[in-house]
């Protein structure tokens, strides 16, 4: 019960900070759809991208945005050593991590609510069927995603380059949720009852790595985040 | 047993050396902070002072050595039953610039004190607040505070969380003359109430009147220590423990430096 309400206090925080300041959402936002746009500007005159080509932009576009809010956000926490204050107070660690985890994932959802319109107006994305297995692959690979990228953004404390060590050490880890998110994605627009069903099985496949994912943060975000 | 009591009477360094990127920091510190005193750290600048600090707040590792807590070893401690009871504030204030000071402190009261209510934490934030004499400007983001209404509000919340024991690095900083009274007094009433509390501060006229002992840090190691009786400690003292080891230092008891690591109080 306590753990919930740590979770829920570090979390109200984060959402009120953001909800003053709109620097994450929107700089992450704006990134986002530039990456769109250049690679709209890539295809300009030519015939629509497959959708091959499609799932990678939108996973390309959500991955590169993320990182850059995930960043600045442990970065922001860095700048006033307030992250050293979560990390000296009473609570749980793991509390910590599973607020971060949550903010981290909320960033990306609504950054994934701007990039996949803006797919649909600039190349044409359509859904001919298995719309909620696109969603659930949105929402699990973006998890999975923020569950990595919130175990490490804690832990590099104040490390030299940080800021370069973070994607070098998140996007390896997460790429099998990356892939697994872009061969499902491409499996639902796709849209045959084969693709649908190989969508399906990448589906349970992120399941399981946010699973794991979550259980190993969990784990290791105390002894990460102790001092030297 | 102090661990189960909660009560901290007692923090002892162990031959604590400290190494950073293969620069000697601190080199075997032996020394026992007590409850209910008030500890005056003193030095030059890179003698070590800070890093003690973070040590005996458990935000770094000794690299050799060790730290107890009324003779239990650190490591063999609960992480959360030892943040619960000891606070550092350090050169930053670690506040959050786009909260107010109000929300601030009610923040980390909450985050210190989960099991307790809303509108407790929130008298107590309040009171907080106005003896620090920050009301009139409790609903400001605290990016529009000067550096010395920062100041105020960490200590505020130092103190907001009753911590056994209070660290604290050049807490003067930025303070007003005002200022600089309202923290010693509060400083002189936690050690009373039996705070174990240690300063760092080149400032020595408000400290000195406050201060049970010192110690002198050099090149990393302790060179010198002091003890006063209560309320006698005054400036030119503590400038002579200071001084060059030449200079006489007057009126000024030397202190056993090896305490008893596994003793209690």
């Amino acid at each position: 019960m306590f753990f919930l309400r740590q979770v829920g206090f570090l979390l109200w925080k984060d959402v009120l900070i953001e909800w003053r300041a709109r620097e994450l959402l929107l700089s992450t936002i704006l990134f986002s759809v530039i990456v769109v746009l250049l690679f709209s500007f890539a295809f300009l005159g030519g015939a629509l991208p497959t959708v091959e080509v499609l799932s990678g932009v939108l996973w390309v576009a959500v991955s590169l945005s993320g990182m850059l809010g995930i960043s600045r956000s442990f970065e922001k926490e860095r700048e006033a050593d307030t992250l050293r204050a979560l990390l000296s107070a009473p609570i749980d660690r793991a509390a910590l991590y599973v607020a971060k985890l949550i903010a981290i994932t909320l960033l990306m959802w609504l950054t994934s609510a701007v990039v996949v319109p803006a797919l649909c107006l600039l190349f044409g994305l359509r859904f001919p069927a298995g719309g909620a297995w696109f969603v659930a692959l949105l929402a699990l690979g973006t998890t999975g995603f923020a569950a990595v990228a919130a175990l490490f953004g804690a832990s590099l404390g104040r490390a030299r380059a940080r800021e370069v060590l973070l994607p070098l050490l998140v996007y390896p880890l997460v790429l099998p949720a990356l892939l697994a998110s872009a061969r499902g994605t491409y499996g639902v627009l796709y849209g045959t009852p084969e693709s649908l069903a190989d969508a399906v099985r990448w589906v349970k496949f992120l399941v399981v790595f946010d699973s794991l994912a979550i259980v190993l943060g969990l784990w290791l975000f105390e002894p990460l985040t102790t001092q030297d | 047993m102090t661990h189960d009591e909660g009560v901290i009477r007692q923090v002892a360094l162990s031959d604590v050396f400290k190494d950073y990127d293969g620069k000697r920091a601190l080199s075997a510190v032996t020394h026992t902070f007590c409850a209910g005193q008030l500890t005056a750290l003193i030095g030059d600048n890179g003698a070590g002072k800070s890093t003690l600090l973070s040590i005996l707040g458990l935000q770094a590792r000794p690299s050799r050595g060790r730290v107890f807590f009324d003779g239990q070893d650190a490591d063999t401690l609960d992480g959360k039953w030892l943040r619960e009871r000891v606070f550092v504030l350090g050169h930053q204030t670690r506040l959050y610039a786009d909260l107010s000071a109000r929300e601030n402190l009610l923040f980390f009261a909450r985050l210190h004190f989960p099991h307790e209510r809303r509108q407790t934490l929130s008298e107590q934030t309040e009171a907080w607040l106005c003896r620090v004499g920050l009301s009139q400007a409790s609903d400001r983001p605290c990016r529009t505070f000067s550096r010395g209404m920062l100041q105020r509000l960490a200590l505020a919340r130092a103190l907001l969380v009753k911590p056994q024991v209070l660290l604290l690095d050049e807490p003067y900083t930025g303070l007003d003359p005002k200022g600089v009274a309202d923290l010693s007094a509060l400083l002189v009433k936690a050690r009373d109430e039996g705070v174990l509390v240690v300063v760092i501060s080149h400032d020595f006229a408000p400290l000195a009147p406050c201060v049970d002992a010192a110690v002198l840090l050099r090149k990393g190691r302790v060179e010198k220590t002091a003890a006063f009786s209560r309320g006698t400690c005054r400036v030119e003292q503590l400038a002579a423990l200071y001084a060059p080891s030449s200079v006489a230092v007057p009126a000024v008891a030397a202190v056993p430096q090896t305490p008893d690591v596994g003793g209690r109080a």
